[in-house]
This record gives C-alpha cells, sequence and structure tokens, in this order.
C-alpha cells in the first residue's frame, strides 16, 4: 500500500516539478512571473491530445508536437506581451505580470472556443499497460513520466550551468544591464528562455494528460497555481528547488489523500507549504533575500 | 583616432548632465577623463556603451557612428567597461565571470550549446584557457572556483578588469578603478593598466583625482559641470588657468 502510494507521489510530484520548472526558468532570467505558463501548459496538453487521441500517433510524436506548439506559443508570449513593454522601458514589476494574466485569460477563452467545455479524453498505446512488481501495479505510464521528469530537469540543469548559452542566462538574471554591455544580446536570451520554459511547459501537458487521461481547458488554472506554489516552496529561480518542491508537494498531496482524507489533500499539502515558509522564507533552495539583492 | 564623442548632451529632470561634450581618444593611448564628483564622467561612459542615449550629439567608434547601437553591439564592435561600485555577477565564480564577459567572442548558437557540438565544445575549453590566462594576467592565480562576491575589494576590481577585457575591446572605460584604494593597490593597478595599454588596447580611465592619473595618461579631458573645460597633454592640463581655478584649487578639498 505504502509502496504503491510513494510510486503515485512520485510520479504526480514529477509532473509537478515540471511545471514548476518552466515558471523558475522565467523567473530566474526575467524576474517576473509568467501568469500564462499554466495556460501554455494546457495548450501543449491539447496539442499531444489531437496527436494522441485523434490521430494516434506515437508518443514520440505526441512530445514533439505538444513542445514544438507550446514553444510557438512562447514565443508569440514574448513577442506580443512582454517585450513591448520592455521597448516602453516600463520598470513596474507589475506590468508584465498584468501583461501575462491577460494572456492567460485569453488562452483559456481561446481553448474554450476551439476545443470546446468539459473533460476531453487523452488516450495513448501505453494507458493501460502495467506491470506488477512484489506486490505493486506500476503503470508503464508512471514511469515515462519519472523518467520524462528526471530527464528534463537534469537538461536544463546542465544548459544553464555547464553551457555558455547557460552562462550569459545566468549573467542576464544576475544584471541585465551588465550582461549587455558584456555583449549578451538581451532580447535574444529573454526569447531563448521563455521558448524553452515553454516547450517544457507542452511537454508537462502531455506528462499530464498521461497522468489523468484527460484534459480540459480549465487545467491551467489549477497546474499554474501548483507551480506557483512549489517554486515559491522550493526557492525562486532555482533548478533544483523547483525539482524538490514539485517532488514533496506530489508526495504530500498523495500521502494525505490515501491515509487521511481526499478532501483535505490541498489545504493540508499547502498547510505544510506554509509552514516551511515560515522558518525559510527564502523558500527550500532560495538564496538569502539580502544576498539576492547584495 | 579610435573614439570619436562629439558634441554630446544630455540632461536628467531638466538639469544638464553634459553639455555639448567632444574629444577624442587614440590608439594605443590611456586617456584620463577627470573632474569633480558629479561632472559627468560616469554618464559620459554611460552614454559610450549606449546605457543612456544622448539628446543630440554622436559617438564614433573607429569613424563608425555608435550612438544608437544597443550595448551588446557595441561591445561586439569593441568597447568594454568596468563600473564605478564593482558590478560583478556575485553568485558566479571567479572564472564564470570572466567567461560570461566572453560572450561576444563566441559564436556557436542555442542548437550547438543543445547538440554539444566539437565546434561548441572546443569553443568552451578555449574560452577557460582564455579566462585563466586573463586572471592571471591581472594577477588573480588560483581563486578560479571561489564564488566572486567572496573576494576582496581589490581582488573584485582585478575581476572586473578581467571581464572586461574577456571580449578582447580594443577600447577599455575603467570607471574609477583605484577608488578607495592605499597607494600600494593604487600602484599596481596602475601597473596593470599600464601593462594593458602597451598589449595594444586603447584605455579610457575616469579618475575624480587629478594628480593621481598625471602621470599615467597621455591626454586628459577635463569636466566640470558637464562641460568640457580643457583637454591636452598632463603638462598642458597642469597649467590651464581654467582647469587650476576650478579643479586643482579645490584639491585640498577632495582629498586623496
Amino acid at each position: 500500500m505504502l509502496a504503491q502510494q510513494l510510486i503515485n507521489g512520485i510520479t504526480l510530484g514529477g509532473i509537478y516539478a515540471v511545471v514548476a520548472l518552466g515558471y523558475t526558468m522565467v523567473f530566474g532570467v526575467l524576474d517576473i512571473i509568467n501568469m500564462a505558463h499554466g495556460e501554455v501548459v494546457m495548450f501543449g496538453a491539447f496539442a499531444g491530445m489531437l496527436l494522441a487521441s485523434g490521430l494516434g500517433a506515437p508518443l514520440w510524436a505526441v512530445f514533439a508536437g505538444a513542445v514544438i506548439a507550446a514553444g510557438a506559443l512562447g514565443y508569440l508570449l514574448e513577442l506580443l506581451s512582454l517585450r513591448p513593454l520592455r521597448r516602453r522601458r516600463v520598470t513596474a514589476k507589475l506590468a508584465p505580470l498584468i501583461s501575462t494574466i491577460g494572456v492567460s485569460i485569453l488562452l483559456e477563452n481561446v481553448a474554450l472556443k476551439l476545443f470546446g467545455p468539459g473533460n476531453h479524453p487523452f488516450k495513448t498505446p501505453l494507458s493501460d499497460m502495467k506491470f506488477s512488481l512484489a506486490g505493486v501495479d506500476i503503470y508503464l505510464v508512471q514511469m515515462v513520466i519519472l523518467g520524462i521528469s528526471l530527464m528534463l530537469a537534469a537538461a536544463l540543469y546542465l544548459w544553464l550551468y555547464r553551457t555558455k548559452e547557460g552562462l550569459s542566462l545566468r549573467a542576464v538574471a544576475e544584471d541585465s544591464e551588465i550582461a549587455s554591455i558584456l555583449g549578451v544580446n538581451i532580447d535574444r536570451a529573454i526569447t531563448i528562455t521563455v521558448v524553452t520554459a515553454s516547450m517544457a511547459g507542452g511537454a508537462a501537458g502531455v506528462l499530464i494528460g498521461m497522468a489523468y487521461s484527460n484534459v480540459s481547458t480549465q487545467m491551467g488554472v489549477s497546474i499554474g497555481l501548483k507551480g506557483l506554489a512549489i517554486i515559491i516552496f522550493g526557492g525562486m529561480g532555482s533548478v533544483g528547488g523547483a525539482v524538490a518542491g514539485g517532488l514533496i508537494l506530489g508526495l504530500a498531496e498523495t500521502l494525505i489523500a490515501a491515509y487521511w482524507d481526499s478532501g483535505y489533500r490541498d489545504a493540508a499539502a499547502f498547510f505544510i507549504i506554509t509552514l516551511v515558509l515560515l522558518v525559510r522564507p527564502q523558500g527550500l533552495f532560495g538564496r538569502d533575500a539580502a544576498a539576492m539583492r547584495h | 583616432m579610435i573614439l570619436a564623442v562629439e558634441d554630446i548632451s544630455i540632461s536628467f529632470g531638466g538639469l544638464s548632465a553634459l553639455d555639448k561634450v567632444s574629444f577624442t581618444v587614440d590608439e594605443h593611448e590611456i586617456t584620463g577623463v577627470i573632474g569633480p564628483n558629479g561632472a559627468g564622467k560616469t554618464t559620459l561612459f554611460n552614454i559610450i556603451t549606449s546605457v543612456f542615449t544622448p539628446s543630440s550629439g554622436n559617438v564614433y567608434l573607429h569613424g563608425k557612428t555608435i550612438t544608437a547601437l544597443k550595448s551588446h553591439v557595441i561591445n561586439k564592435m569593441g568597447v568594454s567597461r568596468t563600473f564605478q561600485n564593482i558590478r560583478l555577477f556575485g553568485t558566479m565564480t571567479v572564472i564564470e565571470n570572466v567567461m560570461a564577459g566572453r560572450h561576444a567572442r563566441m559564436d556557436s548558437g542555442v542548437l550547438g550549446c543543445v547538440f554539444r557540438t566539437k565546434r561548441q565544445r572546443s569553443e568552451e575549453h578555449y574560452a577557460r584557457d582564455k579566462a585563466v590566462e586573463l586572471l592571471e594576467f591581472v594577477g588573480l592565480s588560483g581563486q578560479w572556483d571561489s564564488v566572486s562576491g567572496n573576494l576582496s575589494y581589490g581582488m573584485q576590481r582585478r575581476l572586473e578588469i578581467a571581464r572586461a577585457l574577456a571580449s578582447e575591446p580594443s577600447l577599455l572605460l575603467l570607471d574609477e578603478p583605484v577608488a578607495g584604494m592605499n597607494d600600494v593597490e593604487r600602484a599596481e593597478i596602475f601597473g596593470l593598466i599600464g601593462r594593458i595599454s602597451r598589449t595594444g588596447v586603447a584605455v579610457l580611465l575616469i579618475e575624480h583625482n587629478m594628480p593621481l592619473v598625471m602621470g599615467l595618461c597621455q591626454k586628459i579631458v577635463v569636466l566640470d559641470f558637464g562641460k568640457k573645460i580643457a583637454e591636452g597633454t598632463p603638462e598642458f592640463i597642469k597649467t590651464h588657468p581654467e582647469v587650476i581655478e576650478a579643479y586643482l584649487g579645490k584639491e585640498d578639498d577632495e582629498g586623496g
């Protein structure tokens, strides 16, 4: 029973982690919260759903389609809702936040118009495949979710900390004015960040579709709030924090639902987050607020 | 002549910060920009590196106007700088700071990063070797992997110079590189600036203490309240009546 719940919790946590990675990347580099990220995830999920349920496409093609669709959406988001604010040298931190809230509302309603209300089944060839290991049922889908989550987190980490492109992004994250004077094209760095974060969001959308076997146009709101809570909990801008925060939230939710009452699932999970933040306001892996301002 | 500043004016909130300032910087020379605090020296650097756009006037690099260009393009064209209040990437290591300064000299794009092409890897190796070389050049040996925020003040100044040199500039702007230093540290940094100059990099140096730069610079530009009041050799500046009146006369108040 416990082993079963742990596997379920880690799977859910892996999905949360990938969603949170998208938030943390954009926050790390742009210092803003992309409130439309949940809807980008939702669009990725629908792109995957159309390919999987509609065309019966193989899994790799489902992922590729969702990642490309979400990446394109991220590009438009940067071009139409973030860049114009930078052009006009709007310095208020709230402006891009409001702007991305607008995009999120727009995307949700466009999706509602395009795909219609209610749940849309998300079928993949793996959907019903499972095997038993020492009395524990493991769905193949769960293995795929976990594998892809960990791979994405590792790839993002290596990209940010082991490549020159990542170094430039970190330079922009710390001080975009200096980075620009030192030769980094800020617009390009920001575009790369938002598109990459959105591509990860597209992959997350497919993972969610696989995990719940259906998708809806409202999924962006709830998954977006979870993602936000996770990066605050894990430490804003931290890749490790997004992964650890996602896994902890996923496990907490699953265990609370299994051993207590599923009605208290979200309440209890957020209660844990609140407790941690009282002790560590900067989040699990966050830098000291004072050190960040340096 | 590598840099020409022509009739630059800029004002902030109705207050004129620079008023029709013109001067030139020659190759292989160290040019000093001096003037009391608030004379507009850093504003000048911010205009040359396009942090600010002047309300009128032009900046020319190698004879081409760079006034409307973006900061990163100007860096690619060969201008690099340091900052009055040190602005390192505080969470990065020493060597990462220098490598971040090298961005303009690295070409392989996003796909190269993702697929780790051979060219990408050799480029990164080369960047690392180059960064080590620069750190040794500025006198920062063996502390490559410490977090830059933990370095001493003097070491941070040296690191900032190494970071600025990483883009292989033809013109280096140094904003008060010896501010807050004692005589020994100051002599060391001046020695370093001399060595940079001898490698063929033109240097434009801000300092508000005039006697300090007399021996270092081949040419000096004096600013006072946003206006250029003199430009010439240290000997010429030393005996210039307006400079003496506006600046040297107050030397005692400025302190050293």
